[in-house]
């Protein structure tokens, strides 16, 4: 599936989320691909409603190149319920989203915001790839999750 | 080899009635008392287990559902003689540090040491705290005494003790113990983090009068004016035990979300069936709240989140 194809079916799927259940929890990455302000990655959470936290742990695949890692505009725009981190440790970046009372995440999808790589070596940020992503249930079990639009899930 | 892990255990008792308010919280300390030589009770005075969720005073825990809260004054303490005329032996509990009294906090003795004399002079091993910043070990009569300072009252505090009245060394580096030597070490890892590790040099002599019989945990002797708060013993004949998994909520040796659901269901929860099994008091306060799932969240960040080799 090329981009632009990948690009209309998330939005299909995000369109039959409102007519129906959700039936995953799905990372999807959207890659905006390399601009001047170099390659902007963006991060929905496709949630089913039965899990209250998430961690994902992103290996963004150019940090040896020298490359910058923005992490400015992610988990700004989640539901008050919830709140969040978003941060690169040099290594990954390792996005934590959770509520002090483990409410849970609306169904549907969130907005996990953008992850941006710039400088030299940002072109190889388009292996962004998910290691680990954990989404826990409110008895703090672990809930079924894929990814969907990271270099191992395209 | 492993000696023994002494539990304050808890089970949840069913009352007549559905409602989750009829389940109580029952922690025991029936697990202490076993061995036979010397005989000896499972407490002393009036030790008092329990958790977060006892009434009228909640008792703070680093592991599990229950911790051990020994009352203001001495002769309050849980005892164990499952240690059978051991020469070697490697002890650790977990200690919640308050008071403003001196009170001895953990024995180890022989046989021919009474039970109920607590002094180092009658003592294989013995642990003070002095109530302000100074953890205490003394060998076999009071020698060798190994020291350490800069404590701060109002945390948890592991407290570890490696004993060999052998002349082969029990180990090597860090963690071991060199012939006829003993070794104290007492860490934390949060607010003001320390890692104290005092080892003798000799002072433990090789006789059947220094092997060890029985143990002793809680507020045994001293003028503390603040109950001593234990948790978490496991001794060893032989090998190092090291400490628990900070933040490890939910008990599955790594650290990542589903630890930070558990500390929230920790503090949110009025069942004891709501308490996390693991560590959940990720910043060593005596409390689970807010402070304990940022946390966890500091090191679920990092680049190394798992958990250290013990």
């Amino acid at each position: 599936m090329n981009r632009f194809a990948k690009v209309v079916a998330t939005a299909g799927a995000v369109s039959a989320f409102v007519c129906a259940p959700a039936a995953a929890n799905e990372l999807l990455l959207v890659d905006g691909g390399l601009g001047k302000g170099g390659r902007a990655f963006s991060l929905d959470f496709n949630s089913d409603g039965r899990g209250t936290a998430i961690e994902a742990r992103i290996d963004v695949g150019a940090q040896e190149k020298g490359a910058r890692v923005d992490v400015s505009k992610c988990v700004s725009k989640l539901p008050s319920t919830h709140t969040g981190s978003c941060v690169f440790n040099g290594k990954e970046v390792v996005i934590l989203v959770y509520s002090a009372t483990n409410a849970l995440l609306p169904a549907g999808m969130i907005d996990l915001g953008t992850v941006s790589v710039a400088g030299a070596g940002a072109d190889l940020a388009k292996d962004m790839r998910v290691s680990s992503l954990i989404v826990a249930a409110p008895d703090a079990t672990e809930l079924r999750s894929s990814v969907v639009g990271d270099s191992a899930n395209k | 080899m492993k000696l023994r892990t002494l539990v304050i255990a808890m089970s949840a008792v069913a009352g007549m009635s559905l409602a989750p308010a009829a389940f109580s919280q029952t922690c025991s300390t029936a697990a202490w008392g076993q061995g036979g030589n010397p005989t000896v009770t499972p407490t002393v005075g009036a030790p008092v287990p329990g958790g977060p969720l006892a009434t009228p005073t909640a008792i703070p825990r680093y592991s599990g559902r229950c911790g051990l809260r020994a009352p203001t004054g001495a002769g309050n303490y849980v005892q164990d003689s499952s240690p059978a005329a051991e020469p070697t032996f490697r002890a650790r509990f977990y200690a919640f540090l308050a008071g403003t009294g001196t009170s001895n906090i953990f024995r180890a003795g022989n046989q021919a040491d009474a039970l109920t004399s607590i002094t180092a002079a009658s003592s294989r091993i013995l642990v003070e705290w002095n109530g302000s910043n100074t953890i205490t070990a003394r060998g076999p009569g009071g020698s060798p005494t190994l020291t350490c300072s800069g404590l701060t009252a109002g945390r948890w505090y592991s407290i570890e003790l490696g004993y060999n009245s052998t002349a082969s060394a029990l180990g090597s580096g860090v963690t071991g113990v060199p012939a006829n030597s003993m070794r104290l070490r007492v860490q934390n890892e949060t607010a003001a983090p320390i890692d104290c590790n005092q080892v003798s040099t000799g002072g433990v002599p090789t006789a059947a009068a220094n092997n060890i019989d029985f143990v002793q945990l809680g507020n045994l002797s001293g003028g503390s004016s603040g109950a001593v708060i234990v948790d978490s013993y496991e001794s060893r004949r032989t090998t190092h035990i090291g400490r628990l998994c900070r933040g490890d909520a939910n008990n599955d040796s790594t650290r990542n979300i589903l630890d930070i659901v558990a500390i929230a269901n920790d503090f949110n929860t009025t069942v004891p069936t709501g308490l996390a099994g693991g560590q959940p008091d990720a910043n060593e306060d005596g409390t689970t709240n807010i402070l304990d799932v940022v946390a966890v969240a500091s090191i679920v960040n990092s680049a190394n989140p798992a958990c250290p080799t013990p």
